[in-house]
């Protein structure tokens, strides 16, 4: 009786794992794996056209067996009225069945842009395979395939490239920032618009697309990325650039480092500070039914080159300079701002702000919130501080007087 | 036989164990939106007097499960099938339990497998734990412990260092929330997970005394409360309202929006197991519960040889009772409202309160 | 039971037919001049030391050679009064009645003589003969350490452990366990630490085996260990006198068998299986670091290849995209199954595991160079097997060779293909339901009645200064609890100076 029951278990068990095939075993031999996705409208139809960029892992950098001589990736096209529709007719074309748990990248065509997103995401949260942290970028002046198309050097599978390239110079430049499915989605179920980075295609899209122009110094094509794309209710409403977008980073509290060019007494644009610190507080409230936000920002940075001569040795000069930093913040975020205004979005997140810190005014405002929004009063305090000057305090150039 | 003992360390893991089961990775409480954490901190005072209900009982029935001073209390008429009631109640709770951990395996990663399958594999393991006895099973509980408390910090740690953590989406709580907060912390937050606890009027008798029963009962109950309370407010303030609201497993959505250094992402797996850990616990003790109550009543030598049927029968039922996690979910809320919180709270209360007065006025042997 | 008669012929003839002519008995006969009685010698050749037999031989006969001062002996009484008498002064004396005496004392060295006319023989200890002298360890090396280890005799292994423990409270017990082999047991433990419930359940254990062989410890540990379907091992082995000592300094049995240098201790838990004696030795931060390593070598060896294969086929998603590439550019072309890959590099890891251990051992380093290198090498170019999965059996069969105690270590490699093959099932899910069960399982296997799995669980938190991490010997000053009740203190805390009298 007791050996019975020591043996009874283990019989089960085994009974169950011949019971089980493997039902969701897949080898990776059997799987494509999709690093990028992209959403093009389908001309004249209300159909998705959707490319997936797919790793071919015999070409990748680090196979072991010879080289075939084939692009490190493969792009697909397959038209559909739903997204997962078409990740599943794409089977027609692949030999493989797609595997989305790696894609890294979701190209939007600015076509797809123009006519809404709203409806696009659905897919990357209901299913277990699509990663919200993917990123998004809308295609600028282009289709979301030939961006995925296009053959990159250094990193071998693009999309990586064009993901790497955003937070790479989001995190050195700041005009730009790589913003996730799943934040997209939080804005647009919360009262703001939502602003995505844009990429463009420099050069020949035909001979980017081919392995040949990789093997130049300067390649064919180059993507590069390119301002914020300015949603109002899910459609493409405007593109913010430079300044602008900087200022937009800015206000959102994002920006992580970058580099601004203030004048000297003779020279415009002639001292390159580095900002790496910067943060951001918004407040929001009613005044008599209008909107005022208030944008505190505390910036800290350093000074990395001076063209002529100021003399940095000096307290007053710093002080100056520090102004200086502070109002050429204020200027981009306060033009960021308008931009947004006379577009009547609200890319900041303002009324989330003030309906998460007063929800009974925001009542009161909801309706007319967008027009309510344009009309809002600003109130920018920028300070800023120079915390380090480099390797020396003055410059080589004398001071002629 | 030799009665089974276990210690004080042993109640305290299954008790955390118990209460973090499911709790922590389903949505709970959603009427109060961002003010969940509090919720659950609200109910926490009242998972805490129902316990002393229950340790009071035990504490003047030592030797008996909750069918045992049912029968004492209310007489053998009322009582009988009182108690028998609690057994199909133990048995669909653990049911449900099952069938969550099964559509999140299914949702996760398994959706080509179906679910009696994993289901199936689930109850095995349940099953050979019941047979092994409560000592065995308690120990386990003990090393479980520690394992689920690793991965729960691995997982907090991964989080908060990845930066997804926004405080913004917790604060500030108006009058509103508070209220919010009140209305779904009593009775819904109160009876899952801490009313559920009734399943412990059944193990609290193995313990030798009654001190510490009562005292290490107390902190499991309220340190699970705040690590319950904890692990919400930062699934909140990861997700946002919106999303956590919507999510089926917030949890695991949670720990899929970890990405460290393009090298630790996608953690899902600890969530899954974390799941797959609690659910396993809680279904346990839910089968040796209603085991032990189907043992006393039915007068059944050996209540280990009811594993098997109990194991069969919850295995069916959750995967019978509801046809998709929706219609699960909104069975589950009807359960939870018209069920489970008079048979946790209204039925001990009942007791206590007829003990009592019995008591004062010298009717009890 | 015969008693010995009292006619040498009667007797000898008796003797070879019993022992069937056997040419390594060895009979001399002497005819005492005196007297004109005859007398046998028996011994068995290469059980007893020449020397001193002659030595025995000989002052039983000097009778012959003080004739002229022992007139009054005359009759075979006499004699062997005489002999017994002289017995006692050259080694311990003892009277033979029957047979069956008689041939246990023959076959463990003794010198029988048999004396016509009377119906005793007298046997004079006189062993000796061929025994492996005390070598360095084999099987479990420690750097720093005592050098010597057990050797096969059941004397100098009792002796070695007394040498390390000079106290009267260490007790012996002897016990012989075998129809046929009459192999000498003995209980080592130390009066007053020792925990009484275990030696009593261990003396009841060994006293009810009824085998007619004991050829090794092994033969012990199997009939008495508790559990006989779990690949856990319940009882520890160790061919080391220190390791012996300390841990029936900390209240546990040791179990010598003659003819093994193998000695069993128990209780033991799981954990012990992973200490090892050098732990004690080096500093407690080296020996903690060095006791995590192990355990993080049982999860990988237990694990890798599991986790591995439950990764590739189960949850791609788990692993970053770019070693997921990488990995997916290493499989191109691999025609099995990873699991199936894992498996057949698996079995071959045994293969040249098992055949290295059974060669000689220069060959068996050549196997297992052409093994791990060339089969390694070749398969991987052949494009059989993908690199990653002879990155991870490599790692995986290396990990495991860190556990100290062989036998754990078979246990979990062993365990290592079940894991395996649920993964390749079920992946992370089976997995986890499988350590449900392995855990369980664990916690319900007890060593002697104590739990397996303690002081995890049940949780002892004092017995956590030496177990998964080792204090410093400074706090290590309670023996571990559970084993051992009583006498619990091993030093005094104040001064370190230490405190009870009672153990040494």
């Amino acid at each position: 009786m007791k050996v019975k029951w020591i043996i009874q278990p283990p019989i089960y068990m085994v009974m169950l794992l011949l019971l089980t095939s493997c039902w969701n075993s897949r080898e990776l031999n059997d799987m494509a794996i999709v690093t990028g996705i992209g959403i093009d409208k389908a001309p004249n139809s209300d159909e998705y056209r959707v490319t997936f960029q797919i790793v071919n892992p015999s070409a990748t950098a680090t196979s072991v067996g010879a080289s075939t001589g084939q692009p490190p990736i493969t792009v697909y096209t397959t038209t559909d009225r739903t997204l997962f529709g078409a990740l599943r007719k794409t089977s027609r074309k692949a030999a493989r069945q797609l595997f989305f748990a790696h894609t890294q990248l979701l190209i939007i065509g600015e076509s797809m842009a123009k006519s809404g997103i709203n409806g696009l995401f659905d897919v990357f949260e209901r299913s277990h395979e699509l990663r919200l942290n993917s990123v998004v970028i809308v295609s600028r002046e282009t289709d979301a395939a030939s961006v995925l198309k296009i053959l990159l050097p250094i990193e071998s599978i693009p999309a990586m490239a064009v993901v790497k390239k955003n937070k790479n110079t989001a995190k050195l430049w700041g005009e730009n920032r790589a913003i996730s499915v799943f934040e997209l989605i939080n804005t647009i179920t919360g009262e703001g618009e939502p602003v995505i980075s844009g990429v463009q295609i420099y050069g020949d899209l035909d001979k980017g697309s081919k392995k040949s122009h990789l093997e130049q110094s300067q390649v064919e094509a180059v993507i590069s990325l390119s301002g914020l794309a300015v949603f109002k209710e899910g459609k493409l409403k405007g593109w913010l650039d430079g300044p602008e977008a900087r200022g937009t980073m800015w206000v959102q509290n994002k920006l992580e480092q970058t580099s601004i060019n203030i004048d000297s007494e003779k020279e415009q644009d002639s001292i390159a500070v580095i900002i790496n610190h910067s943060k951001t507080k918004v407040k929001v409230n009613l005044r008599e039914g209008v909107p005022v936000f208030h944008i505190y920002i505390k910036e800290e940075g350093s000074i990395n080159e001076i063209k002529d001569f100021v003399d940095i040795s000096q307290r007053k000069e710093l002080y100056k300079l520090e102004k200086e930093i502070a109002l050429k913040t204020k200027g981009e975020v306060v033009k960021s701002l308008q931009v947004a205004q006379s577009m009547e979005c609200d890319i900041f997140n303002f009324g989330n702000e003030l309906k998460r810190t007063d929800p009974k005014a925001w009542k009161t405002v909801k309706k007319n919130w967008v027009s309510l929004f344009a009309k809002g009063e600003l109130d920018v305090h920028v300070e800023a501080y120079i915390r380090s000057t480099g390797m020396r305090s003055k410059p080589y150039q004398q001071n002629e007087e | 036989m030799r009665k089974e003992l276990i210690s004080a360390n042993q109640l305290f893991a299954m008790i955390i164990l118990f209460e973090m089961g499911t709790a922590l990775v389903v949505p709970i409480g959603l009427e109060s939106g961002h003010a969940v954490w509090i919720s659950i901190l609200l109910a926490l005072p009242g998972g805490v007097l129902l316990y002393l209900i229950y340790s009071y009982l035990y504490q003047q029935y030592p030797n008996m499960i909750i069918s045992g001073y049912t029968q004492r209390i209310l007489g053998r008429f009322l009582g009988w099938p009182l108690s028998l009631l609690y057994i199909p109640i133990f048995m669909y709770n653990g049911s449900r339990n099952l069938r969550e951990a099964g559509d999140l395996l299914i949702a996760s990663s398994y959706d080509q497998t179906p679910i009696f399958i994993i289901n199936a594999m689930m109850i095995t393991a349940v099953i050979y734990v019941l047979n092994k006895g409560l000592e065995v099973f308690s120990r386990t509980a003990e090393i479980y412990l520690l394992i689920i408390l690793g991965m729960g910090l691995i997982c907090c740690f991964v989080v908060i260092a990845a930066g997804l953590v926004e405080f913004e989406n917790l604060f500030p709580i108006h009058a509103k929330d508070w209220r919010d907060a009140l209305t779904s912390a009593y009775p819904s937050i109160w009876t899952f997970p801490y009313g559920e606890l009734v399943c412990f009027t059944t193990i609290l008798p193995h313990i030798n005394k009654f001190r510490v029963a009562q005292r290490t009962g107390i902190a499991a109950i309220i340190l699970s409360g705040l690590l319950l309370s904890f692990t919400h407010a930062i699934e909140i303030s990861v997700l946002g309202t919106n999303i956590y609201a919507r999510a089926t497993f917030p949890l695991f959505t949670t720990i899929t929006l970890v990405n460290l250094a393009n090298f630790i992402q996608r953690l899902d797996a600890l969530v899954i197991l974390t799941l797959i850990i609690g659910v396993f616990f809680k279904m346990t003790i839910y089968c040796y519960a209603a085991m032990t109550v189907t043992a006393d009543l039915f007068k059944v030598k050996d209540a280990r040889k009811l594993a098997v049927p109990i194991g069969i029968v919850v295995l069916f039922s959750s995967f019978i009772s509801a046809e998709n996690y929706p219609i699960h979910l909104d069975e589950g809320k009807v359960f939870m409202k018209y069920i489970l919180t008079y048979m946790c709270a209204a039925v001990p209360i009942l007791l206590f309160i007829v003990h009592y007065i019995r008591k004062c006025l010298g009717l009890l042997r | 039971m015969m008693s010995i008669s009292s006619s040498l012929t009667d007797n000898l003839d008796q003797l070879r037919e019993r022992l069937g002519n056997s040419p390594d008995i060895i009979i001399r006969k002497f005819t005492l001049m005196s007297a004109q009685i005859q007398v046998a010698a028996i011994y068995v050749e290469g059980l007893i030391e020449k020397a001193v037999v002659e030595e025995f031989v000989g002052h039983m006969m000097s009778i012959d050679s003080f004739d002229g001062k022992h007139p009054e002996i005359i009759s075979a009484k006499d004699i062997f009064a005489f002999m017994k008498e002289k017995a006692r002064n050259v080694s311990e004396e003892k009277i033979i009645k029957d047979w069956d005496v008689l041939f246990e004392a023959l076959f463990s060295g003794n010198t029988i003589l048999l004396i016509d006319g009377i119906g005793e023989a007298i046997r004079g200890n006189t062993s000796g003969g061929e025994v492996r002298s005390v070598t360095e360890a084999t099987t479990q090396v420690a750097i720093r350490g005592s050098k010597e280890s057990f050797t096969e005799s059941l004397g100098t292994n009792l002796s070695l452990v007394r040498r390390k423990i000079k106290s009267p409270n260490l007790w012996i017990e002897t016990m012989k366990i075998g129809d046929v082999t009459q192999t000498n047991v003995s209980l080592m433990y130390i009066h007053g630490i020792v925990n009484d419930k275990a030696l009593q359940a261990l003396k009841k254990k060994l006293q009810a085996i009824d085998v007619d062989a004991i050829l090794e410890s092994g033969y012990i540990e199997q009939l008495i260990e508790e559990n006989v379907f779990s690949p856990f091992p319940t009882l520890y082995n160790t061919e080391r006198p220190d390791s012996v000592a300390g841990n029936i300094l900390e209240g546990r049995v040791a179990i010598f068998v003659d003819g093994t240098p193998f000695v069993l201790i128990a209780p033991t838990s799981f954990f012990m299986f992973f200490h090892a004696v050098e732990d004690y030795y080096q500093r407690f931060d080296i020996s903690t670091f060095i006791r995590l390593l192990r355990f993080m070598c049982l999860i990988i060896s237990l694990f890798g290849p599991a986790v591995f294969i439950a990764a590739l086929n189960f949850h791609q998603e788990m692993i970053p995209t770019s070693l997921l590439i990488n990995l997916a550019s290493q499989r191109e072309g691999v025609p099995f199954p990873a699991f199936i890959e894992a498996l057949m590099m698996e079995v071959t890891f045994e293969i040249i595991r098992e055949a290295g251990i059974r060669m000689p051992s220069p060959i068996g380093q050549t196997v297992s160079i052409i093994g791990g290198l060339v089969l390694g090498q070749a398969a991987v170019q052949a494009g059989i097997i993908s690199p990653a999965m002879v990155i991870v059996v490599s790692l995986t069969g290396i990990s495991s060779f860190a556990t100290p105690a062989f036998n754990m270590a078979l246990s979990i490699r062993i365990l290592r293909f079940t894991i395996m093959f649920v993964a390749a099932f079920m992946g992370l899910y089976g997995i986890s339901i499988l350590l449900f069960i392995l855990i369980a399982h664990m916690c319900s296997l007890r060593s002697l009645g104590f739990p397996y799995m303690s002081p995890l669980g049940p949780f002892i938190a004092e017995n956590h200064r030496d177990s998964i991490i080792r204090v410093p010997l400074k706090f290590m000053s309670k023996r571990p609890r559970l084993v051992n009740q009583k006498n619990i203190t091993r030093m005094a805390v104040d001064k370190g100076k230490r405190g009870d009298s009672d153990e040494s």
